[in-house]
C-alpha cells in the first residue's frame, strides 16, 4: 500500500543535490538555550523542504543539521527524561566523535589535525547549510545567517585558515559544470533510487534497484535499515530526519597529476601521453572522467552512457573495470559480498545519498600552490554505522568481497595510505598480463568531520519552542 | 585488526535457569558447535573462538576476530543467533536475544565485554578513546584471509 511521504516535513537535502554554483557551510557552537531556541526559530521558516520547486527557488536554499551535543543544547531531550534517557537509545555512531579507525583517518587525515587544530567535532552543536546561485546572494545570505547567530549568542567555528567558512563554487560554469570535481571528474551519477513514496508499483527506470525510503530517512523500524532510535518518544525527535555525515576532505590535485603523468605509460604504453592519463584516472575511479562507465566503454568516453545502469556480471575478473576501483568498492552492484558481510548485509550493499560541494580555486599541473581545494562531502544515510562507516571501512581496506585477492587492498582514490597494512597497490588487469602500481601516494586527507542530524521541519519547529 | 572479544555474563542463578545451563552444556557440541563452527568458518573474519562456562556462575564468548567492535559486532548478532539466544536467555539482567536489535546488541556487548590484562602494543583503542589490554598473536596483526591465502599457497 502506497503511503505517501510529506515531503514538507523533510528537508530538500535529502531529496537531491543542490545545483546552485555557490554555496557556504556554517559551522556554530551554540551559546545558551534560549540564544539556540531563537536561532533555530529565525531560520526554520527558510529552511528548503521538499515541497518546494527547486527549479523556481524563492531565494537562497537553506538546510540545518544538529549534533548530538547540539540536540541536548536545544533541549530536545527536556521533556522525554533528559541526555541521561536519550543515551540509552541512541546509537554510538550518533553519540560519540566521529570513529577515526571505522574511517580509515590515520597519518595525517586523524583527528587530532582536524579542523585546522581550531576546535573539535564535538564541539559543533549546529550546522547551516546555505545555497545560492551568485556571489552576491551568497554573501547576503551570509551576513543573514551570521548577523542573526551574534544576535542569538551562537559562536561560529572557522576551520579554514582563509577564516572564512567553507565555501563551495562549481568549478565550470552550470548546469554542467555543477557535477565537475577537483580531480577532474564528473559526479552525482547513479545516486540511489528511493521508493519515497513506499510504492509498491515503484520500479526505477533502467532497471536500477529500488531502495527503501527507510534507508535514507528514519521512518518506521525497517530491519534491514535499524536506525535509532527504535521507540517513542526519542523516535519522535529523529522521525523523518536522516543522518548526515559531514567530511571535509581536501584533494591533492598536483600530486594526482603527478601520479597520473608518471604512471600512466605503465599501464597503456602503446597510447598517447595523454590517452594514457585519462585511462589511468578512468581505471582509478571505474567511471571516465565525463562520467561514462568503464564497463559500458572500456576504450573510449561516451558521455550519453554516463547516466545507464550496469552490473558486473560480464566483467567479473576486472578487465574493464579494475576490482579496486573507487565506484567498484562504494557500489557494488551485483558483485557479492564475501560470507560474512552478506551476514550482516542481507539486502546488499550499503548505500548513501551522496551531497556536497567542491571547494577551493581549480588547479592544473603538478605545481601545489598551497591553496586548500576539496570537497565537502554530505553523506545521507539512516545508520551511519551501517552505511557510511561500512563504506569508509572498506574504502580503506577492501576485505568485503572474495572479488579483492588483496586483503589489504584500498581504493586508489580515497584511501589514506597510513592506514595499518595497507598495500598501497593498485592493481589492473590487461589484455596483456596485470599491471600492479605500487607506492601509490595519499590523494586525499580528511581534514574533519561531524555527524549530525538533519532534522525533520516538525522537529526544528520543536526545538525552536 | 585483530581484536579480542572478552564476553562475560553473569549467569542466572534460579533453579530453571541452571538445569537450562546444564542442558546447553550438554547439547553444545551436538547442537550449537556445528552451526558455530560453519558461520564462523565462511566468514574469514573469526581467528579463534570459544565458550566457557565458570562455576556455573559466569560464561565467557572469547574470541579474536578481525575489525573493530563497532564494525562486526553487527555480524555476532546475525551470524549466531541460536547461541546468543541460547545464552542470553540465561543471562542475568539481559532481555531475550529476539528483542536486541544492532543497537541494542552492541550496547549489551560493550557492557559485557571485560578488557585484557595490559596495554595493545599496536595503539589500538577501544572506541572510547581507552588502549586496548594486550593480545598477543603469533601472527603480527595478519587477519584471517592473508593467513588463509598464505597457507593455501
Amino acid at each position: 500500500m502506497t503511503r505517501p511521504l510529506d515531503r514538507s516535513n523533510i528537508q530538500s537535502l535529502v531529496f537531491q543535490p543542490h545545483r546552485c554554483g555557490y554555496s557556504r557551510h556554517f559551522l556554530f557552537q551554540c551559546g545558551d538555550k534560549p540564544g539556540a531556541k531563537r536561532f533555530v526559530a529565525e531560520w526554520t521558516p527558510r529552511v528548503t523542504h521538499g515541497g518546494i520547486d527547486l527549479n523556481d527557488p524563492p531565494g537562497p536554499l537553506v538546510n540545518i543539521a544538529v549534533s548530538w551535543p547540539g540536540l541536548d543544547k536545544l533541549g530536545a531531550f527536556d521533556d522525554i527524561g533528559g541526555a541521561t534517557e536519550a543515551e540509552k537509545v541512541f546509537y554510538f555512531d550518533f553519540m560519540d566523535p566521529p570513529d577515526a579507525a571505522s574511517l580509515g583517518a590515520y597519518g595525517e587525515s586523524s583527528p587530532k589535525n582536524w579542523w585546522n587544530q581550531r576546535f573539535k567535532s564535538r564541539d559543533i552543536d549546529l550546522t547551516v547549510h546555505v545555497y545560492c546561485t551568485s556571489p552576491e546572494m551568497l554573501a547576503e545570505a551570509s551576513k543573514e545567517v551570521r548577523d542573526s547567530a551574534r544576535r542569538n549568542g551562537l559562536n561560529e567555528l572557522i576551520p579554514t585558515s582563509d577564516g572564512e567558512a567553507i565555501t563551495g563554487q562549481a568549478l565550470e560554469p552550470p548546469p554542467l559544470g555543477l557535477r565537475k570535481l577537483h580531480f577532474g571528474y564528473s559526479d552525482g551519477f547513479s545516486q540511489p533510487d528511493v521508493n519515497w513514496d513506499d510504492d509498491p508499483a515503484f520500479r526505477p527506470p533502467d532497471g536500477r534497484r529500488a531502495y527503501p525510503r527507510g534507508h535514507f530517512i528514519i521512518d518506521d523500524w525497517d530491519e534491514n535499515a535499524q536506525s535509532f532510535p527504535r521507540d517513542e518518544p526519542w523516535r519522535g525527535v529523529v522521525r523523518h530526519g536522516s543522518y548526515v555525515a559531514l567530511a571535509w576532505v581536501h584533494q591533492k590535485v598536483a600530486s594526482f597529476n603527478r601520479f597520473l603523468r608518471e604512471n600512466a605509460p605503465k599501464i597503456a604504453p602503446g597510447l598517447p601521453q595523454k590517452d594514457a592519463e585519462e585511462l589511468l584516472a578512468a581505471k582509478m575511479m571505474g567511471r571516465w572522467r565525463d562520467g561514462t562507465p568503464l564497463v559500458l566503454s572500456p576504450d573510449k568516453q561516451a558521455s550519453h552512457l554516463a547516466e545507464r545502469n550496469f552490473d558486473y556480471a560480464q566483467d567479473v575478473a576486472g578487465s574493464r573495470c579494475p576490482i579496486a576501483a573507487h565506484i567498484r568498492i562504494v557500489n557494488g552492484r551485483d558483485q557479492p559480498l564475501d560470507a560474512g558481510h552478506s551476514k550482516m548485509f542481507p539486502a546488499g550493499f550499503p548505500r548513501v545519498l551522496r551531497r556536497g560541494s567542491s571547494y577551493g580555486p581549480w588547479l592544473d599541473g603538478e605545481i601545489d600552490d598551497g591553496k586548500d581545494r576539496g570537497i565537502l562531502g554530505m553523506f545521507v544515510c539512516a545508520n551511519v554505522n551501517r552505511q557510511f562507516y561500512h563504506l569508509t571501512r572498506w574504502i580503506a581496506k577492501t576485505n568485503f568481497s572474495d572479488a579483492f585477492t588483496d586483503p589489504n587492498g584500498q581504493d586508489p582514490l580515497c584511501a589514506s595510505r597510513s592506514v595499518p597494512r595497507a598495500s598501497k597497490s593498485f592493481t589492473i588487469p590487461g589484455a596483456s598480463g596485470d599491471v600492479t602500481l605500487t607506492d601509490i601516494p595519499d590523494f586525499i586527507r580528511t581534514q574533519g568531520v561531524a555527524i549530525l542530524l538533519l532534522p525533520s521541519l516538525a522537529t526544528l519547529h520543536r526545538l525552536s519552542a | 585488526m585483530t581484536h579480542a572479544l572478552n564476553m562475560t555474563i553473569p549467569l542466572k542463578q534460579d533453579p530453571e535457569s541452571q538445569k537450562k545451563l546444564q542442558e546447553l552444556k550438554r547439547d553444545f557440541a551436538t547442537k550449537y558447535q556445528p552451526k558455530m563452527d560453519k558461520a564462523l568458518r565462511d566468514s574469514e573474519i573469526v581467528h579463534f573462538a570459544r565458550v566457557v562456562v565458570i562455576g556455573d556462575k559466569f560464561l565467557q564468548v572469547i574470541t579474536e576476530y578481525e575489525g573493530d567492535h563497532k564494525g562486526y559486532t553487527e555480524f555476532f548478532r546475525k551470524a549466531l543467533p541460536e547461541v546468543f539466544d541460547a545464552i542470553f536467555s540465561l543471562a542475568e539482567g539481559a532481555p531475550g536475544f529476539g528483542q536486541l536489535d544492532e543497537q541494542s546488541f552492541f550496547k549489551i556487548s560493550k557492557s559485557l565485554q571485560h578488557r585484557s590484562l595490559g596495554e595493545s602494543t599496536d595503539g589500538e583503542e577501544d572506541g572510547q578513546g581507552n588502549t586496548e589490554g594486550y593480545l598477543f598473536s603469533a601472527y603480527g596483526d595478519r587477519s584471517v584471509k592473508e593467513i588463509l591465502k598464505q597457507l593455501k599457497k
